[in-house]
């Protein structure tokens, strides 16, 4: 009976203190002078640096779909600018988010959780408020806030990377001609995909660096609570990346 | 002046303090002295609303600070400098950075007045040479000494040690003390030392 109040009530606790946490951090905050040095330093390291691993993963999925497609689909009653019909709204609308959102969950939310983690154990945090300011704002909503803004771009930046791979893998095992691969990707183009996609990567990018400074910002037990908190940022940001990723299908297509 | 009436706190069903009441008077300093464990280190943070006692109350200036605003309580935190146990410099920073911070948040200093003041602080402690070293690059004591810095650098009306000199070398210790009690007559500041 214990276990099964636990099991119910351990969930509902920590929604009720991420849903604190962020209304703490959100509504309390003082001058944006204090934080604006920290959000630059922050797209600087959620967006920026993830340039180029984002790219190399979206110009492999770009790739690979081409390949595939080509391999599923082509035939002789098939044209070939379906490979360019297929690839490219899969990378607007899919692809390119849950790539970027899979790369940044390991890599933006292991930093972020690591980071707060750290400061939380060697009492850095305690530092911070005891000087009177207020910490959540501090730390927690400059991360969010460059999430929410770097995410987008890197999601564009995948996109298009994206369609060059595929564009090039196409070409280069000569399936089909760029002008071909252009004209099935115009004659199936979604109005809404790209607005779509990028209600995703706002979603994502805000999905994984909130759960990732949860994590880290309550933090306990010296470094080995550390190392679990960074797993746990990069598992559970993947795990909600996958269930929002549904419920905005759901709710938007 | 800083009144702890009565406080209880346990964690885990497990008491570690058990009506403690203490009161320090403006321009008092006073020592706390117990074994390892026994709960200095939490009374400190009761004393400046890091922790809230399961009973008693603390008050600041007459204000109980368990009862008023998360924003009220942070403009009472602005008149206190804290010595955390292990320094708790901010790593992402460098040591003469780690002292700016307070002054550069709080106040409205050019960068010029920023750099007199860090200067002067840490000249206070003895380390004028160390400003560009992160903490990672210091020694203990040499930490311990910046986050003294860092505690002072706003002239606060109460500063609470923890454990200022353990772990240190008697030579470190002393001139610690001594910096405490200089402190204590330079700043007229209100000290608790743990
Ligand atoms: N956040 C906490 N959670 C659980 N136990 C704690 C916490 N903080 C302190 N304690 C326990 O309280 C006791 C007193 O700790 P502390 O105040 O750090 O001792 P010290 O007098 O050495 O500073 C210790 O037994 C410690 O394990
Ligand atoms: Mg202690």
């Amino acid at each position: 009976m214990a276990a099964l109040e636990q099991r119910l009530i351990r969930p509902l606790y920590s929604l009720g203190r991420y849903a604190l946490l962020l209304s703490k951090g959100f509504t309390s905050l003082g001058h944006f002078s204090v934080y604006r040095k920290n959000l630059i330093v922050q797209c600087g390291r959620v967006g920026i640096d993830s340039i180029p691993i984002v790219a190399l993963a979206a110009a492999f999925s770009g790739a690979v779909t081409t390949v595939q497609t080509a391999y599923q689909l082509v035939s002789p009653f098939i044209p070939p600018s379906v490979i360019g019909a297929v690839v490219v709204p899969s990378l607007i609308l899919e692809l390119g988010a849950i790539v970027t959102g899979f790369i940044l969950a390991g890599r933006v939310g292991a930093r972020i959780a690591a980071e707060l983690g750290t400061m939380r154990v060697t009492e850095q945090i305690d530092a911070l408020e005891a000087m009177g300011l207020n910490s959540i704002g501090y730390l927690i909503v400059p991360r969010i806030m460059a999430g929410i803004i770097m995410f987008p771009v890197l999601y564009v930046t995948a996109v298009l990377v994206g369609v060059g791979g595929g564009l090039a893998a196409a070409v280069a095992t000569d399936v089909v001609s760029t002008g071909e691969f252009i004209r099935g990707a115009r004659e199936n183009y979604l109005v809404f995909g790209p607005m779509f996609g990028l209600i995703k990567s706002f979603v994502f990018g805000f999905v994984i660096t909130s759960i990732s400074c949860y994590m880290g910002y309550y933090t306990e037990g010296g470094a080995e609570g550390v190392g679990r908190s960074t797993t746990q940022a990069a598992v559970i940001s993947c795990v909600y990346i996958l269930l929002s990723d549904l419920v905005l299908a759901l709710v938007l297509l | 002046m800083i009144c702890v009436e009565n406080i209880s706190k346990s964690f885990n069903g497990r008491a570690v303090l058990r009506d403690v009441s203490l009161e320090m008077q403006e321009g008092e300093t006073l020592a706390i002295i117990g074994r390892s464990g026994s709960g200095k280190s939490v009374l400190m943070k009761h004393a400046i609303g890091l922790l809230q006692p399961d009973k008693g109350r603390v008050l600041v200036d007459g204000i109980d600070i368990g009862r008023i605003s998360y924003r009220e309580l942070r403009t009472v935190r602005r008149q206190f400098g804290v010595l955390f146990q292990g320094g708790a410099l901010f790593d992402s920073m460098s040591a003469f950075d780690n002292v700016a911070f307070p002054i550069r948040t709080f106040t409205d200093s050019t960068e010029q007045q920023v750099r007199d003041r860090v200067l002067r602080c840490l000249d206070l402690v003895n380390l004028s040479d160390v400003g560009t070293k992160r903490p990672s690059e210091l020694s203990g004591g040499m930490i311990k000494r910046v986050a003294l810095a860092r505690a002072v650098a706003l002239e606060p009306r109460y500063i609470l040690y923890d454990e200022p000199t353990s772990g240190l070398d008697p030579h470190t210790s002393t001139t610690i003390n001594n910096l405490i009690k200089g402190l204590a007559d330079q700043l007229d500041v209100t000290s608790g030392e743990r």
